[in-house]
């Protein structure tokens, strides 16, 4: 095994792993203001992927044109699936809510398959099959735009949630939600709003990432696994945690694979998931 | 107190139990394979309502114990020639013990909610990619039960003898709940999902008892596992140990009223049979579009009704009494 196939592994690992950063950083936003555990998560990103293609199969509409397009859309059906469809169920119990969301995941895998069937397809953009190439590296123009515009976009939402208005409102639900309650926050409102924004994300990180996959109905669950990994790992709503929780899972996957096939590389990130439950249950940078 | 009174002063569960445990005798074939799969997921339900349920720890690694009721039975059938009845005791004591060291694991510190429903899927997924690559397993293509085509190896010519297995099955299943339910055990279990603070503090040895609800729901599903495997005479990683059949046994559960004796009895009684309804009259049409229907069914439920049917039925017939003004006390 060669230093370069290693490096060129590590490189993808990483770039892979700002996406998942990302995904789970969504994710975080919406357990952080409610304590949702959206196990449909990974499934409403499989819903923007397949959005994209529809748009570019109906009007050749490119997948980074159709951005900000299914960011726009998603946050809508974000806001109102949380008030119509969550907010009540959560009112429950969180354990309800959790409960909801996996049916959730049934309805929507069942849904795409209905609408696009069960084959594998792909979604061509402008970037697909190019490659830039720094010797000794090679790498994929959509994982390098899409892990970049990854960074960017948790960049763009750390300050949104340390610098805005609405941002102290959801840390300050987070800390200690009653007395949010009491000092005049809309509680509902901000939920509602999180989770569009959770959402909309997810259909913006589905766009910008469709070019690097295959699609397939049943995928969701995969990515919903994986940002539950990062979220746990990275300690829940810790920004750096779970940058760095990303990047450890996706340089691991990557590497894993590499060295000791798909299987064992698909196995990485549950084992390192239990060991640090196990050892570190509030995970590398949570709060004790 | 609520379900009490609740068990006693209606019939009604049973008679409707009874009868569609009963009609198959007397019905065509595709019934009784409906009723065979209904009944297969009562017993599942009711297993994983005990831990899931009535001690409230949010458990999906329950494909492991499916997974090892029938891997263990095929290869111990396969290899050693062992009967499926003396295998099936096998597989239920290796699920049982991964179902304690599981609970040992992840009940020793406190950890933040939620987290064991992460532990446990985490589990799975190991357990369905291992189980996938492992030759001697049978790897993504699974194993086919030997053909010995006789009673003492848990093999029958007709279906509705797999349908009397599985009926035995689930009366004992159902009677074992109903028993924990309303011994010291259940009301242990039950003071832990409500406050286990509390129940600490009052003495309830918290971590015994999760463990030991795991070990009765485990080897439970594990003796489940075991008679699919043998109805279907295959074992493969998608059917035994992937995700998707304990999102349908929680959302079942769920359907039905996490928590209750009859929960786990009701949602697969009414949703099984639809499920094959739905899958008759709209699987031809389109692929998913039953299974579409069905879950957006179970989501409407949820909505509505996020304790399940029976609470929701609870609170029809409180509504009752109270318009013909012959009120009782709600106790909750």
């Amino acid at each position: 095994m060669s230093g370069e196939v290693l490096l060129q592994a590590t490189v993808q690992g990483l770039q892979m792993g700002a996406i998942y950063a990302l995904i789970a950083l969504s994710m975080t936003l919406i357990f952080s203001v409610g304590g949702l555990l959206n196990f449909a998560h990974g499934d409403f990103m499989a819903l923007a992927m397949y959005g994209a293609l529809a748009l570019y199969q109906s009007f050749a509409l490119d997948a980074y044109a159709a951005a900000p397009l299914l960011f726009f859309g998603f946050f809508l059906l974000g806001f109102l699936m949380f008030r119509r469809l969550v907010q009540p169920v959560l009112a429950a119990g969180v354990l309800a809510g959790a409960q909801l969301t996996l049916g959730l995941v049934f309805v929507q895998e069942n849904f795409l398959l209905m609408v696009f069937g069960g084959d594998y397809l792909s979604v061509p953009t402008v970037l697909s099959n190019k490659n830039l190439v720094i010797p000794p590296l090679t790498m994929p123009w959509p994982l390098l735009v899409g892990s970049l515009l990854a960074v960017v976009l948790a960049a763009i939402l750390y300050v949104v949630l340390m610098r805005t208005d609405f941002g102290r409102q959801v840390r300050a639900i987070t800390q200690n939600s009653d007395a949010a309650a009491l000092m005049g926050i809309r509680i509902d409102r901000i939920q509602a709003i999180a989770f569009g924004i959770g959402i909309g994300l997810l259909g913006l990180t589905g766009a910008i990432i469709v070019a690097q996959f295959t699609l397939t109905p049943a995928m969701g669950l995969d990515f919903t696994l994986i940002a539950l990994i990062v979220m746990v790992i990275g300690g829940l709503g810790s920004f750096a945690g779970s940058m760095i929780a990303g990047a450890i899972i996706g340089v691991s996957e990557s590497l894993g694979s590499l060295l000791y096939g798909g299987t064992v590389g698909a196995m990485i990130p549950y084992a390192i998931l239990v060991l640090v439950l196990l050892f570190r249950p509030h995970g590398l940078m949570g709060e004790h | 107190m609520r379900e009490t009174r609740f068990l006693s002063s209606a019939a009604l569960p049973w008679i409707a139990f009874l009868a569609v445990a009963l009609a198959p005798l007397v019905m065509s074939s595709s019934w009784t394979n409906m009723a065979i799969l209904t009944l297969l997921f009562i017993h599942l339900c009711i297993a994983w309502n005990l831990v899931g349920g009535i001690a409230g720890q949010f458990c999906i690694g329950h494909s492991l114990f499916l997974a090892a009721g029938a891997y263990t039975t095929t290869l111990l059938s396969l290899h050693l020639g062992i009967s499926p009845w003396i295998g099936m005791f096998a597989g239920a004591a290796l699920a049982a013990i991964i179902g304690v060291f599981i609970a040992w694991l992840s009940f020793r510190y406190e950890l933040p909610p939620l987290s064991f429903a992460l532990v446990t899927i985490a589990l799975a997924m190991l357990g369905y990619l291992a189980i996938s690559s492992i030759d001697f397993l049978g790897a993504s293509r699974g194993l086919t039960l030997p053909v010995r085509g006789t009673p003492a190896m848990y093999q029958f010519r007709s279906d509705t003898t797999y349908y009397v297995v599985i009926l035995i099955q689930v009366i004992v299943a159902l009677a074992l709940s109903m028993w924990l339910y309303h011994t010291k055990i259940g009301l242990y279990l039950r003071a832990v999902r409500d406050n286990e603070r509390a129940a600490h503090a009052i003495g309830v040895p918290v971590l015994k008892y999760k463990m030991l609800a795991m070990a009765i729901s485990a080897a439970l599903t594990a003796f489940g596992g075991t008679f699919y495997a043998q109805y279907l005479q295959y074992v493969e990683p998608h059917t035994f140990a992937g995700i998707n059949i304990v999102i349908q046994i929680i959302l079942l559960t769920v359907v039905g009223g996490t928590g209750t004796v009859w929960g786990p009895v009701v949602g697969p009684l009414l949703l099984v049979p639809a499920g094959e309804w739905l899958r008759h009259s709209l699987g031809g049409s389109l692929p998913g579009v039953h299974l579409l229907v069905f879950g957006v069914l179970l989501v409407v439920v949820i909505r509505f009704a996020p304790d399940g049917l029976i609470g929701a039925f609870g609170r029809a017939r409180q509504a009752w009494h109270f318009r013909r003004g012959t009120v009782k006390v709600a106790t909750r």
